[in-house]
């Protein structure tokens, strides 16, 4: 019943949704420390996001809060105006393949735009495939990530345009896996027939999703870049992570609450909002304060898989930890 | 009377900034190595060096360093084991922690501490006063396999890490033919006659940077540009000074995560380089 009153609540939020959300129309990209904190500003769970899990009376949100419901089908949205859409000539996961492959062809630099572009390109094509929506997602995030690290990077800037190379690559091969096979996904989820968004969401866990993106910047946190940048990368980990879980329609089953509650309450601690703010006045964090919330946040990926287990959630195959 | 009132008055003045001190507004120097040839050994053996610690500033993190474990006679064994790490001040820098670097499969490279919660680190004691070894190296989480090395600063030139060699091309043969080839940012490893191997350079952290990672590379001639590969495939750095000529040092990972072969290549001596690029004979 009450997994069926949040479907409805995710279902009428879509439907509500502004068509100025798509990653096209979406913010320029930053180009200082500043605009990387604003950003990360944005991805905190707010009190009233979570609001009916801290308190019993409260009602609980419009879902879902977070990037996904971008990537969810928008009313009058028919099949976008690309060449590729009209001539049906390739398929999401057959243009990421092909993205692949051409990539090798751009020295670095030109590599990471081409990836980026092409990002935009796939969600397009994409449109509001609900079996399609973990590829959107997948790809929406690895813009959003290598826009958001590089202006930081440096001295080190060789270097970390390799890693956003691949990094943007990773990305697209996790996208293509959730495009050609949307079993992998879940083994509940049938496919053949048509899919709606609700059904899809019913037999996907947006949360393991979020476990899986999780290990993938988890990954990519521990290079040898600065500081900052590894700090950055944790808080986009953690909102991402706090996102997945909030939007995920057993968000009121303990196991999946106990982790929006543990995110919630790094996110607002004083530890999280001193590295904030360090980096807010244009300084480096505190080496001492970076590994307190690297260890912070591998407490709480460490707990996820037995807390998904215990729901009976299937893990996405291929994301190890 | 009025000479005590006012040293009172400076030391109501002064505590509260002097606790503060104390209190996490850290101030004070960390420990640090200073860059430069250290000998490693094993406590309880004779003078003689077994391994080599060679230690450089991180340029991107003023409070880091980078250093290379490698046995004493690398160069001249050409193909031998090391390992690489990264050091950082713990413990409100009250002492050092060596944490290996190793490559993983998604071909980056990773400080194995912020992976693990019991990544086998080395931690740095220091004692104060003149002592064969000022600082012993003791294996945590399994590393070193329990033993204590004592470490010492080598009585040579400070060595330079680079990225890139010092006069921009790099070549090292060994009986007339070559093995390693540095133009710039390619860096050619042969075998026998073949230059079969080529990779890009590129700095770990920015051209003043101390190492290089090396990725697949190679030359589009339609594209007329050269194409990398995103994954590290090995490390390499060249060492001036210190060792007796210029040495580019590669690091190939093995399958002991967190090792490396180091492959040593000295540069080769003046006439080997006009072999290389020879110049128009006289016939007669």
């Amino acid at each position: 019943m009450k997994t069926a009153k949040t479907l409805t609540q995710v279902l009428t939020l879509c439907l509500s949704l502004a068509p100025g959300l798509a990653l096209g129309a979406g913010p320029e990209y930053p180009r200082s420390v500043n605009d990387v904190t604003q950003s990360l500003d944005s991805q905190v769970l707010s009190r009233e996001m979570v609001a009916d899990l801290l308190n019993s009376t409260a009602e609980a949100p419009a879902q879902p809060f977070s990037d996904l419901e971008r990537f969810l089908p928008r009313p009058g949205q028919g099949p976008g105006m690309t060449e590729e859409r009209l001539a049906g000539a390739y398929t999401a996961a057959e243009l990421i393949a092909v993205a692949l492959e051409e990539k090798d062809t751009f020295p670095f630099e030109e590599r990471i735009e081409f990836l980026k572009e092409q990002a935009g390109r796939i969600i397009e094509v994409s449109g509001d495939r609900p079996t399609e929506l973990l590829l959107r997602l997948t790809l929406g995030r690895s813009v959003d990530v290598t826009s958001h690290v590089l202006p930081i990077a440096g001295r080190n800037s060789a270097y970390v345009t390799r890693l956003l190379a691949n990094f943007l690559r990773e990305n697209f091969e996790l996208a293509a896996g959730f495009g050609n096979n949307p079993m992998a996904v879940s083994s509940r989820f049938k496919s053949g027939g048509r899919t709606d968004t609700a059904e899809f969401l019913r037999k996907v866990s947006i949360a393991e999703y979020g476990r899986v993106y999780a290990t993938l910047l988890w990954r990519y946190s521990q290079d040898l870049s600065s500081d900052s940048s590894k700090a950055v990368l944790l808080m986009r980990l953690l909102g991402y992570l706090g996102w997945d879980f909030n939007a995920d329609l057993r968000r009121r089953e303990r196991p999946i609450a106990q982790t929006i509650v543990d995110i919630y309450s790094l996110q607002h601690g004083e530890l999280y909002q001193r590295i904030l703010g360090t980096m807010r006045d244009g300084r480096e964090p505190a080496q001492e304060d970076v590994a307190q919330l690297r260890r912070r946040t591998y407490t709480i990926l460490e707990r996820i898989p037995a807390r998904l287990q215990s729901l009976n959630i299937t893990p996405i195959s291929g994301a190890t930890f | 009377m009025k000479t005590t009132r006012i040293a009172l008055l400076l030391s109501s003045l002064l505590l509260p900034s002097a606790l503060a001190f104390g209190s996490g507004w850290d101030l004070a120097e960390k420990t640090k190595l200073a860059p430069g040839l250290y000998q490693v050994n094993e406590l309880e053996s004779r003078w003689s060096t077994k391994y080599h610690l060679l230690v450089d500033d991180y340029v991107n993190e003023p409070g880091k360093s980078l250093a290379i474990l490698f046995e004493a006679d690398a160069v001249r064994q050409r193909r031998t084991i090391a390992r690489l790490y990264q050091i950082r001040s713990i413990k409100n820098g009250s002492t050092l922690m060596f944490v290996p670097l190793a490559m993983d499969l998604s071909g980056n490279l990773r400080v194995t501490s912020e992976g693990q919660t019991n990544a086998p680190v080395i931690e740095v004691i220091t004692r104060n006063g003149d002592h064969r070894y000022p600082y012993v190296l003791r294996g945590r989480n399994g590393a070193l396999q329990g033993k204590l090395l004592g470490m010492r600063a080598a009585n040579e030139d400070t060595p330079r890490l680079r990225p890139w060699p010092s006069s921009g091309i790099f070549a090292s043969s060994t009986d007339g033919s070559v093995d390693v080839l540095v133009n710039g940012d390619e860096v050619s490893i042969s075998s026998g006659s073949l230059a079969d191997q080529t990779f890009n350079l590129i700095p770990l952290n920015g051209d003043e940077g101390k190492f290089a990672a090396l990725t697949k590379s190679r030359l589009d001639t339609m594209g007329e540009a050269e194409l990398a590969d995103e994954k590290i495939q090995r490390l390499a750095t060249f060492v001036d000074g210190a060792l007796d000529r210029e040495t580019l040092m590669i690091f190939t990972p093995t399958v002991n995560w967190g090792e490396f072969q180091l492959e040593a290549y000295q540069l080769t001596e003046p006439g080997l380089l006009e072999g290389l690029f020879p110049g128009k004979r006289n016939p007669n």
